[in-house]
């Protein structure tokens, strides 16, 4: 069946249900419609499904397309592929019904997925020729965070569970970083050559790992001492390391082409976000969970959109230039991320409506859209016959 | 007078001479190669010609008002970008810098630079181009008399052959008068009206030949007899022989 | 008009640049933290102390003359070396005698620690900017000669050659031929003669209680008060950094567009995904 054909199928088609499963109970906490009926704090519940369930869907459609393209081995279809689908389902289940389940159970269901998601990856890579093993690597210390974000819960180690998050999220940024170095100079080259311009694409490896590094140096940070002042000044490194990222996007009118656009943007938010945690910690009047929700929601659910849209078109036979749709889901999230980041500053008293119910609505209506535009090219076979 | 007449020319560069009683003539519109083994002072002879040493005894005469050399390195200035290299001949003269640029780029056209080269740096250039540029410099200054030193011999063989078509075509093209060194007896019979061939140390004439056919009739067959006909005069191949 | 875009583009891509300049000083800040979490205020203040006791300096009027004090100190001595070193370097790469007279001097003037001549220099001046001048010259001067001598030594005679067969004016072949080559050594030899002078400075500055920077980090040494110290090296670090990028790294990059990489080579990245 064509569904399961290739990795980013299935994962990307049910991506949408955990991205709005993730921020459903907000809005009815916040506006005091009901009380938290889990057995953990509503803020943790719902960073960890952003991180561990949401992101951690997009990333197995990437990994699980990309992989294969780039170390040019058999992707992962059918029954094992079906099984890791059913793994990251067990994960969101149990999440949900986190208070009726002993914890150690739902600690159980979820923690299984990462781990899963690495070994069915591993045997092709180490198989292949040319091994991108920082990605792996990256995914392993995420699996690894999962599972001290549970036995921190379950009180086995002595972790508060959300630096786990805050780790988590880091990771995923620091992934992002990575894979831009394979992803860019496609998009880049492909916006060249749309505008009529020469194509000549030049990126500094050393920009890309000084933007890494600092990431994973940030995620150290925040599991020792999420609030101390060295992670502060390390996480303003890290905005000044992605800022000089930016500039290799700087490429004229080609700029204004989605596929360059839409990572200029998301790129704009990690700055902004890691600034934004930086100068917080360091004592600035900033609500730093606001800035965190411009990583998450701006910088890191921005480029999954990105990314997600284009793979999907590119591994379906049909690659740039991108439809005009592809424009609308992360219009949507850019706004919800705007609201907020911006409605904890300037209108704290609106925060239930404005900070989180409208986000919240306009996060269900991009991923609503995104599914009803896409899903029909998930589920129809590549539109040039050949196989995946 | 039309052309080059050189009498009784020698020179030494302290006890031990270069080139010693060394006479012959180049009629005007003409391409003489100046072939030799090395060290027979071939290059001297040019200098002294394009008036960059004085001879050290016999006379140089000719009506040239604009020698001008080519060299075997292309001696580009590495700091300019081919078009003001092009243009760095005409300092010498009262041209503006806008006349200066908009000649050059003419002439890079002439010589077959494509326009997008024209702004490069010479080391951003092939050494085919490179020596394109310097044979733009120096026709940018419109000389009568071309003095080529060896232009193409750090070129590989097609390269060569496309120098050769296109400076036979600019000398025709422009009415000049050009004397080629080289130490390659078929590039001179490829490419000369007359050849002068000079003997080993120190340079003297030990025979001079004319060849008439056209150019576009010296194809690699005919080439290859010639030189074997030149090699068949007892003097051309003795003052050669060092050379194999 | 096209070129005047082009020159903006690639300012705002130079200033650009800075962000990746920023992130290594960043990273090394946090550094500084972690060291001030272990060792205490005494031994090194916190970064946003010492920036606060910089701003309190500031606003009570003594940071701006000191800087002032110690730029024209430094500048002067700079000035007198390049001149005295440009010229007797030109002459000792352009003459052998001139080679051999010089050389072996400049050898031992760049043997001589600083702060020898520091003392003399009080020996001889007391203590005022004169000494501090002298000791920037003195100490200076023998980089830019070696700069000067290797550029006019190393003049490329077949260039020469090739500008005389053309008879182009000695203006020309001075601008055109010489002066270009002459940068491209004399210049990095400025440059760190530039950055040495400013550290000359401030050391002779201590020792002497000329005024500048220096005689700030001598009462601050006195007071024992690590914060005013570590405020005035933050001073001067931040001086040295907008020499270097605001003037010294604009002004390599413009003397050396000619040495750009050629389009399209690099490191071109195999993309795919």
């Amino acid at each position: 069946m064509t569904l399961w054909a290739y990795g980013f199928r299935p994962f990307f088609l049910i991506l949408p249900v955990g991205a709005i499963a993730a921020v459903l109970p907000l809005p009815v906490l916040w506006l005091g419609l009901g009380g938290s009926g889990g057995g953990m704090p509503a803020g943790l519940w719902h960073g960890h499904e952003q991180v561990f369930g949401f992101l951690s869907a997009a990333l197995a459609g990437f990994l699980l397309t990309a992989l294969p393209s780039w170390t040019n081995t058999r992707p992962v279809t059918g029954t094992p592929l079906k099984a890791l689908v059913a793994l990251w389902l067990a994960g969101r289940l149990g999440f949900w019904l986190d208070g009726a389940l002993p914890s150690w159970l739902v600690a159980g269901l979820d923690a299984m997925f990462l781990p899963a998601l690495l070994a069915t990856t591993l045997p092709a890579l180490l198989g292949a020729e040319r091994k991108p093993w920082e990605l792996p690597a990256a995914l392993a210390l995420l699996a690894g965070a999962n599972a001290a974000f549970h036995l921190g819960r379950l009180g086995l180690i002595d972790l508060p569970p959300e630096r786990l998050l805050y780790a988590g999220l880091d990771l995923f940024l620091m992934m992002i970083a990575i894979a831009s170095g394979r992803i860019l100079p496609v998009t880049l080259r492909s916006a060249l050559t749309e505008t009529g311009a020469a194509v000549m694409v030049r990126l500094a490896p050393g920009r890309r790992h000084l933007a890494s590094v600092t990431l994973g140096l940030l995620a150290i940070a925040e599991l020792i001492q999420p609030h101390g002042p060295v992670t502060g000044w390390i996480a303003l490194a890290a905005a000044c390391a992605q800022a000089d990222r930016m500039t290799e996007m700087h490429i004229g009118r080609s700029m204004l082409r989605p596929q360059v656009l839409l990572f200029h943007l998301a790129h704009a938010w990690m700055v902004v976000g890691l600034g934004g945690v930086g100068l917080a910690v360091l004592g600035a009047p900033l609500d730093v969970t606001a800035m965190r929700h411009a990583l998450g929601l701006g910088a890191a659910a921005f480029t999954v959109l990105a990314v997600m849209s284009i793979v999907t078109l590119r591994h379906t036979g049909r690659a740039f230039p991108l439809p005009g749709a592809t424009w609308v889901a992360p219009a949507l999230v850019g706004l919800a991320a705007a609201l907020r980041v911006g409605v904890p500053h300037l209108a704290p008293q609106a925060m239930a409506t404005w900070g989180v119910t409208v986000p919240a609505v306009l996060w269900a209506a991009a991923f609503l859209f995104w599914g009803w535009r896409f899903a029909r090219w998930l589920t129809a076979p590549r539109a040039d016959g050949q196989p995946g | 007078m039309a052309g080059l007449e050189v009498t009784g020319l020698g020179h030494a560069f302290g006890p031990q001479p270069i080139v010693e009683d060394l006479s012959f003539s180049l009629p005007a519109g003409s391409l003489g190669c100046l072939i030799g083994p090395s060290g027979c002072g071939k290059t001297t002879v040019l200098s002294m010609i394009g008036g960059l040493i004085a001879p050290g005894s016999g006379r140089i005469d000719h009506a040239f008002r604009h020698p001008v050399f080519v060299f075997q390195d292309p001696c580009l200035l590495p700091w300019r970008d081919a078009r003001d290299n092009v243009a760095f001949g005409l300092k010498a003269t009262d041209m503006d810098r806008k006349t200066r640029r908009s000649r050059a780029e003419r002439l890079m056209e002439a010589v077959g630079l494509a326009p997008e080269d024209h702004g490069k740096f010479p080391h951003e250039l092939s050494g085919g181009m490179r020596q394109r540029v310097a044979l733009a410099r120096a026709l940018a200054v419109e000389p009568d008399l071309l003095l080529l030193d060896e232009p193409f011999s750090a070129l590989d063989v097609g390269l060569r052959r496309q120098m050769q078509s296109l400076l036979r075509r600019l000398i025709a093209e422009r009415d000049l008068t050009a004397l080629l060194v080289t130490h390659d007896l078929a590039e001179a019979v490829r490419l000369a009206d007359h050849i002068l061939v000079l003997s080993p140390s120190p340079g003297r004439l030990a025979a001079s030949h004319t060849l008439a056919e056209p150019f576009a009739a010296r194809d690699d067959g005919f080439v290859h007899c010639m030189v074997n006909r030149l090699l068949a005069d007892p003097a051309t191949a003795q003052a050669l022989a060092m050379e194999t | 008009m096209e070129e005047g875009r082009g020159r903006a583009l690639r300012a705002l891509d130079y200033m650009w640049g800075g962000w990746g300049a920023a992130s290594s000083l960043l990273l090394l800040t946090a550094l500084w933290e972690a060291g001030h979490a272990a060792y205490g205020t005494l031994v090194l203040p916190s970064p946003r102390d010492t920036v606060a006791s910089l701003w309190d300096m500031s606003a009570a009027g003594k940071v701006l003359p000191a800087i002032l004090e110690t730029s024209r100190n430094a500048l002067g001595g700079f000035l007198s070396a390049t001149v005295a070193g440009g010229i007797l370097g030109g002459m000792a790469g352009a003459s052998d005698m001139m080679r051999r007279l010089l050389q072996p001097i400049a050898t031992l003037l760049l043997g001589i620690p600083a702060i020898a001549w520091v003392v003399l220099a009080l020996l001889w001046f007391g203590g005022t900017g004169a000494a501090v001048s002298f000791t920037v010259l003195i100490t200076t001067a023998p980089i830019v000669f070696a700069g000067a001598a290797q550029g006019a030594r190393t003049l490329d005679g077949s260039l020469r050659r090739m500008a005389r067969s053309f008879r182009v004016p000695a203006t020309t072949l001075i601008r055109d031929v010489y002066l270009p080559h002459m940068l491209s050594y004399l210049f990095p030899a400025l440059a760190t003669g530039l950055a040495l002078s400013w550290k000359v400075t401030v050391m002779a500055e201590l020792l002497s209680g000329a005024g500048g920077i220096g005689d700030g980090l001598a009462v601050a040494r006195v007071q024992v008060d690590t914060v005013k110290a570590m405020a005035w090296v933050l001073a001067v670090v931040g001086l040295l950094l907008a020499v270097e990028y605001l003037m010294l790294e604009p002004i390599r990059r413009h003397l050396q567009v000619w040495r750009r990489e050629m389009p399209g080579s690099g490191d071109i990245q195999a993309g795919g995904f």
